[in-house]
């Protein structure tokens, strides 16, 4: 039966109407579909980006950046600092795409680094796991609700030890300071995470060190200092030193010690939260600098970024922490080690996100105060 | 205009890109850093008013004075040891080497290929607990267990600044050979000077200035570095290099960075003005080959 036939035989009135509607919506969604493509992030052509090496992410995303035809030119940092000493330092401009530490918020807020992020853009912001849906210490969200940055990963920070010197795992931080192992502990040079830690350490709130706060934490970290052969330039440093066998112990310990030492062939790298002291998160979320001209692909990157897929490839990729909702399900075998999901709020109590000293106080003891000390405290020995 | 006014003016037309090059790249940028030191400091910003606060700051600081000394005496030690090795290494080049002469100059321009970076991890890899050296006194006998006193210190500091500037001065010095001929030595010999005496009275004066030059080159360049000492000086290695780049990345005491950054300048110069006169009170500053 041809196409008339049918519409000649089955023509009654609510098949008429059952028509017209259809023939509406469809009209509806035809005339709407230049809409939908606007609102659709467009990925097309060159990113930008400047972050730490690896956040570009050149495997996890290729199929992606093929399939839209984007190129990413990345520059990587050598630490958190580069950014803003690009961006204020001038040859900033032209950054599409950028990345904050959570305890950058406050200085990049303040400096004018984060431009607001549209939501509507993003439609896979719904992925995110609970806590990183959040509006946790504004450290994604302002006050106001305007977002200025998009989770992409997390980690955190305690007591890394090497299994096949301590044989029995350490109970508490104060291991470090054990004379046996003196020349043997390790410490990345991360003055913010340094203070954090440790004033987590001697119960101490780091965002509001009293001047009386502060003297202590300094000389508890100079003191720990003196157990080192020197603060190392880097994480990846520590991590090295680790693998070399030339420490035993890390300050500021990461678990992706662990997947780093595997594939370099030593397994005996483990990162425990103590009880007394725990440990700190931190979360890395995409941004949007003042300097952005390739505004679309960046909401797209950032949008494709969310799928559990691809976290998951991201959190491999990093040994790190994946943040969308099923992810966890899909990560390498060592990678779901690292941290408990099943626990993740119970875990961000022991470890909660590293809050750092204010701008500015006169209360309490500011973040240029603690990295003008942490260059006296790295000469400590 | 006759052929001879051209001849006199062809050398300042020639030397305009390089000026131009040196105004844009070196005198604006340290023009720039010179206003920054005198303003005030913000929050990765400056501004006015003018003062002298910067400068306060960084010579009132305990710690940069501790860390200026430190980077004279690793600069220091890592010119001498730099020139000292090279000097013989350069001679045995110019006079020695024979038809090895370009075999070895190839590979010492090699080692320069290199990255900066590379060759500090490799100083790592060999100095380390499980490194090359401690296992092969193991392997020896010499050590029952590895030696740390090796690394993360002045000493792995100086060790492998020595070796990263060892090919470009093993290359100025051999240059500063050049000049002089083997037949010079050889009259010299048959006038009845022995061994010394030839290196005393011939070689030295002559090589004083390429030294001089190579010393300051090394001197300073070690000095301000901030790469090495982070990566394999340990507390005890640090220099002043790290606290500039701390408070112009980190800090963001832009004022202060350029203050600390100045008097770093100033200090090199001093060096390079007492270098200078030492050698002109000596008179082997007018020595010039004219042949």
């Amino acid at each position: 039966m041809g196409m008339k036939g049918r519409f000649d035989a089955s023509m009654t009135r609510r098949a008429l109407l059952r028509g017209g509607s259809a023939a509406l919506l469809g009209s509806s969604w035809a005339l709407s579909l230049p809409r939908a493509f606007a609102d659709e992030p467009k990925a097309s052509g060159v990113i930008n980006f400047m972050s730490w090496e690896g956040y570009d992410f050149p495997t996890v995303m290729k199929a992606w950046e093929q399939a839209h035809g984007v190129e990413v030119q990345a520059t990587y940092m050598g630490s958190h600092d580069d950014i803003q000493a690009k961006i204020l330092g001038g040859g900033g401009g032209g950054l599409d795409l950028i990345t904050y530490g959570s305890s950058y918020k406050e200085l990049y807020s303040k400096l004018k680094i984060l431009t607001p992020i549209d939501e509507s853009r993003i439609p896979n912001l719904k992925n995110l796991l609970p806590f990183f849906a959040s509006n946790f210490q504004n450290i994604w969200v302002d006050p106001d609700g305007t977002r200025t940055g998009v989770p992409c990963d997390w980690g955190a920070s305690s007591l890394s030890y090497d299994s096949s010197v301590i044989k029995e795992a350490p109970k508490s931080y104060d291991i470090l300071f054990d004379p046996k192992y003196k020349g043997k502990v390790g410490i990345p040079d991360d003055p913010l995470g340094a203070y954090g830690l440790a004033a987590r350490v001697l119960n101490l709130n780091s965002s509001k060190l009293t001047e009386a706060d502060f003297k202590t934490v300094t000389d508890w970290l100079k003191q720990l200092v003196k157990q080192t052969k020197g603060v190392s330039a880097s994480y990846g440093d520590v991590s090295s030193r680790f693998i070399a066998g030339d420490i035993a112990l890390a300050f500021l310990g990461w678990p992706a010690y662990k997947a780093f030492g595997t594939q370099a062939g030593k397994k005996t790298i483990e990162t425990i939260w103590p009880e007394k002291g725990g440990g700190l998160a931190f979360s890395t979320a995409w941004a949007i600098p003042p300097g952005v001209d390739n505004l679309d692909t960046v909401y797209a990157w950032i949008n494709e970024t969310l799928r559990p897929e691809i976290s998951a490839g991201m959190a491999n990729s990093l040994d790190g922490g994946a943040v969308v909702k099923g992810a966890e399900k899909l990560l390498d075998p060592v990678v779901a080690t690292l941290y408990p999901y099943d626990h993740l709020n119970e875990f961000f109590q022991i470890c909660p996100l590293q809050e750092d000293p204010p701008l500015e106080s006169t209360e309490y003891v500011t973040r240029n105060r603690v990295l003008a000390a942490w260059q006296e405290v790295k000469s400590a020995g | 205009m006759t052929p001879g006014t051209s001849r006199r003016r062809d050398p300042v037309l020639l030397s305009f890109p390089a000026a131009m090059g040196f105004l844009l790249l070196l005198a604006v940028p340290l023009a720039v850093f010179l206003a920054y030191s005198f303003m005030t400091a913000g929050l990765f910003t400056v501004s006015p008013p003018f003062t002298f606060d910067a400068y306060a700051r960084a010579l009132g600081y305990g710690l940069n004075g501790i860390l200026a000394l430190n980077s004279i005496v690793i600069g220091l030690l890592a010119a001498a040891a730099t020139v000292v090795l090279a000097l013989p290494v350069a001679y045995w080049l110019r006079y020695c080497a024979g038809r090895w002469q370009m075999p070895c100059l190839f590979i010492i321009t090699g080692s320069m290929f290199a990255s900066y970076l590379v060759r500090i991890y490799a100083w790592r890899t060999i100095l380390g607990t499980r490194g090359v050296f401690n296992q092969g006194l193991e392997a020896l006998g010499v050590i029952d267990e590895p030696v740390g006193f090796l690394l993360y210190n002045r000493f792995s500091v100086t060790l492998a600044l020595v070796h990263i500037f060892l090919p470009y001065v093993v290359l100025v010095l051999f240059a500063g050979f050049r000049p002089l001929a083997p037949a010079f030595l050889e009259s010299a010999q048959d006038l009845g000077a022995n061994a010394w005496q030839r290196w005393r009275r011939v070689i030295l004066p002559v090589m004083a200035a390429p030294a001089a030059t190579s010393f300051l080159f090394v001197f300073i360049l070690s000095a301000a570095d901030y790469v090495t000492p982070q990566l394999i000086g340990g507390t005890s290695g640090q220099m002043l290099g790290v606290q500039v780049q701390a408070n112009f990345k980190a800090v963001g005491d832009w004022p202060q960075g350029a203050a600390i950054s100045i008097l770093m300048l100033l200090a090199f110069v001093a060096c390079y003005g007492v270098t200078l006169l030492g050698l002109r009170l000596r008179r082997l500053d007018r020595i010039r080959w004219v042949n």
